[in-house]
């Protein structure tokens, strides 16, 4: 027997059968390795940090603009699922509570971020040695995709909460870009450890694997804000009349 | 006309203007912050500086709202399963006319909008002397070609597809692609290095000193290419939009 | 089995805006029954069903499932004895009819072989390796009820399951619908705009107009309403009503017209000469047959369309 979280996971797996999506998380983190590597070896003059240099090559468009954006449109695409063909009355009439639903989408939406983050390190990892640097892959890699992981699953709920509100598939993306654009203003100022779309990229060490950021601080921030946007997303679903279309 | 009334009719109470606003807002706010406090040496070459700015905020920035347009007016068809309806009211090639031309007014809107706001700002911070009305001409209809070839692209995989993922996946890839294109100093032909192509200002960075210099570039024969190559996309994009949707069986 | 009412609502009303959609509706369907929702288009039909199942909170009211109450506490015990089809059916078109079903058993965590009983049921056995986006419509209608039987529910809730239907579709889909209650013990309140439909298949009728339901009972009394009808217009109506009166009859007026009950020819001609007798002359003697439609017509307002 299934609890109710397992069985909305599973039929969340069910719906994205033969919807080849995630190779968009594929493809978009290979064009910004292949072209970040490239340009680390042509500027290798002045980008003499070695792994530090290329990671910040790799991160920097990446975290910033395309992965708030990529991940903004998967949640689009999760719910949409339900936007359209009448499915929210099939969607609610299950007999599962609401926030195993929800659960069950954003559960989704996380594992396709985990896997895209796994990625990009791998793709890190493989262009730093075919790019011939000899020193040691940096420890504090693994820090760097746990803390990243962690900005991106808030990101994940921010966009889902975006994206039942909003019918339109495409405007949660376009919020999506805005934010992670913001988010430069964010960082720069900083502001970034309270402002939801910099977390990631924060916590990434995007652009300046050097950063120096309180890991603590980052934990509970994303922690605040992953609990806040379930809630308010949940609290939708539970208050609102969605009616199907 | 009509079916262009149609269309505008369809998107009432959609806010994609609201969308619009938003993402050029967005814009806004970027080149606000970028040559913010610009001291007396900027100044001077602050017009010149937003020419060299628009390009970048473009490329990033273009290809996604082109994106977000063309589905918003795609799906309103997709979702309410009305191009069945629409192809026995009116001729499927002005159906397919009408989104261009809604399309068209909404870029004309943003780009106007663009250098308007950049114009004001301008003046505001106290940049020396005026635009020179040339190259900010040119910028203007390099910047709405670019964008309207990359709106009839999009419009053409947003008709083509229901699932909407694939068109705004295409959109923010081909954003992602021509901004590193710009970044590893490689113009291109693709239809989103459109915009860093037709770029008229270089930059000069002098390591030592820390001075950055801009100037109007001229047009290599190559570059004079990839500028041309714009409007080959638009033709392009046009006529294979054209015949896949008055050929689509819906 | 309870004796009790196994879907009933008290006063339940909703409101948008200033518009009340539903009004004061106190629904009763019996277990076992098959309960036909009548009404013209617009009349509060989906909105009603839609607020039994919980995709629609009442504005007053209440409604009891299974002598249990509709809340949020009771939402997923309720839910899961309630299989729905909801307006237009649910589905994912890039999967298969089969995938579709795998869906919601998941969910509503019923056997796996449920899945081949339903398809059969319906009759998708073959399609259901076929993406739905290349269903027809009737066939996506039947995918609709297959995932609504999924899991065996006790209550069936059906919203114009014959919409889109071709009339070997319809024909099939009510045989279908009227085999439930006694194949699987099922309940089922079916709604429609057509009272042909209704008449087919249920025994309990329910009849909304404007948000009120303005009848609701057994079909059989509704058919006791269509009983044909004697009329007679004579040169004084009054004298002549007294005077059936005290024969016993039971004669009503209605617009200049005596209305009387049915009765055998002979009845007739003796009723007849009696009256002539009494110096009252006969203009006319009609047989009137007041059908269904009609009642439905005069409850439901003629103002509406079918």
């Amino acid at each position: 027997m299934l609890t109710s979280y397992m069985r909305a996971v599973k039929a969340e797996s069910l719906k994205l059968k033969r919807s080849p999506i995630w190779l968009a998380f594929f493809a978009l983190p290979m064009i910004s390795a292949f072209f970040g590597t490239m340009n680390y070896k042509m500027n290798i003059g002045i980008l003499k940090s070695e792994w530090y240099s290329l990671w910040s090559q790799h991160s920097l468009f990446l975290c910033y603009l395309f992965m708030p954006a990529l991940i903004g449109t998967y949640c689009s695409y999760l719910w949409r699922l339900e936007h359209t063909r009448h499915n929210w009355n099939s969607f609610l009439t299950a007999p599962l509570p609401l926030s195993s639903l929800y659960l069950g989408k954003l559960t989704q939406a996380v594992r396709v971020s985990i896997l895209g983050n796994i990625w990009i390190f791998l793709l890190f990892f493989i262009c730093g040695t075919l790019a011939g640097i000899q020193s040691p892959f940096p420890r504090e890699a693994l820090e760097w995709f746990l803390c990243g992981t962690l900005g991106a699953v808030v990101v994940c709920c921010v966009q889902l909460l975006f994206s039942l509100i909003i019918r339109s598939f495409a405007i949660p993306i376009g919020i999506a870009l805005a934010g992670g654009i913001f988010g430069l203003y964010m960082t720069n100022h900083n502001y970034g450890m309270h402002y939801p779309y910099s977390l990631y990229c924060l916590g990434m060490r995007a652009n300046n694997p050097n950063m120096e950021i309180s890991v603590s601080t980052l934990v509970v921030n994303s922690l605040g804000y992953i609990i806040i946007f379930v809630v308010l997303s949940v609290f939708y679903l539970r208050r609102h009349e969605i009616s199907a279309s | 006309m009509i079916t262009l009334r149609m269309e505008f009719k369809k998107i009432k109470r959609k806010k994609i203007g609201l969308t619009m606003c938003a993402l050029i807002c967005v814009q806004f706010a970027w080149l606000l912050w970028s040559g913010a406090r610009p001291d007396e040496n900027e100044r001077l070459e602050g017009w010149i500086f937003m020419l060299y700015s628009l390009p970048l905020v473009s490329v990033i920035m273009m290809p996604t709202i082109m994106s977000v347009l063309a589905s918003r007016l795609a799906d309103v068809e997709h979702k309410g399963n009305t191009y069945k309806l629409l192809n026995t009211l009116r001729r499927p090639g002005s159906l397919y006319h009408a989104k261009v031309v809604c399309g068209i007014l909404f870029i004309l809107a943003v780009c106007a909008a663009q250098f308007l706001f950049i114009i004001a700002l301008g003046y505001a911070r106290g940049y020396a002397g005026h635009p020179e009305w040339k190259y900010y001409g040119t910028a203007f209809l390099m910047n709405f070609a670019c964008c309207l070839s990359l709106y009839l692209l999009q419009l053409l995989l947003s008709m083509l597809f229901f699932n909407q993922m694939i068109p705004l996946v295409a959109g923010l890839g081909g954003s992602m692609l021509g901004l590193i294109l710009m970044y590893v100093k490689m113009y291109s032909f693709l239809p989103w290095g459109g915009f860093l192509s037709a770029a008229q200002v270089s930059m000069d960075w002098n390591p030592d000193t820390r001075v950055v210099h801009f100037y109007y570039r001229e047009y290599s024969p190559v570059e004079l290419c990839a500028v041309a190559m714009i409007f080959v996309w638009i033709v392009v994009f046009y006529t294979a939009g054209r015949i896949l949707f008055t050929r689509k069986e819906v | 089995m309870p004796t009790r009412n196994l879907v009933e609502t008290h006063n339940l009303t909703k409101q948008y805006g200033k518009v009340r959609c539903v009004n004061s509706v106190n629904m009763q369907v019996p277990p076992g029954a098959i309960y036909g929702f009548l009404g013209p288009n617009g009349a509060g039909k989906s909105t009603t069903l839609k607020m039994i199942l919980g995709l629609a909170r009442p504005t007053e009211g209440g409604i009891t499932l299974f002598d249990v109450p509709v809340n949020e506490k009771n939402r997923m015990k309720l839910l899961s004895q309630t299989g729905s089809l909801i307006e237009s059916p649910s589905y994912y078109g890039h999967l298969t009819g089969e995938e579709n079903l795998r869906i919601i058993q998941t969910l509503k965590g019923c056997s796996e072989k449920d899945i081949d009983k339903v398809l059969k049921i319906v009759r998708l056995d073959e399609a259901r390796g076929k993406l739905v986006n290349h269903y027809s419509l009737g066939m996506k209608q039947r995918l609709g009820l297959a995932a609504a039987l999924l899991g065996f529910p006790k209550l069936l809730i059906l919203d114009e399951p014959t919409n889109g239907l071709d009339p070997a579709g319809i024909q099939e889909m009510r045989e279908l619908i009227c085999s439930l209650p006694g194949a699987y013990g099922m309940t089922v309140l079916v709604s429609s705009h057509l009272l042909s439909e209704i008449d087919q298949m249920a025994d309990h009728v329910g009849i909304i107009r404007k948000g009120g339901l303005v009848y609701q009972d057994t079909l059989e009394s509704l058919h006791a309403h269509s009983k044909e009808q004697i009329a007679l217009r004579v040169s004084h109506t009054a004298i002549a009503f007294d005077l059936l009166r005290k024969d016993g009859i039971e004669v009503t007026q209605e617009g200049g017209w005596l209305l009387l009950p049915m009765m055998d020819d002979s009845h007739v001609a003796n009723l007849c000469r009696e009256l002539v007798a009494q110096n009252i002359s006969l203009y006319r003697v009609e047989k009137r047959e007041k059908s269904l439609e009609d009642i439905f017509l005069s409850l439901t307002g003629k103002e509406s369309s079918l």
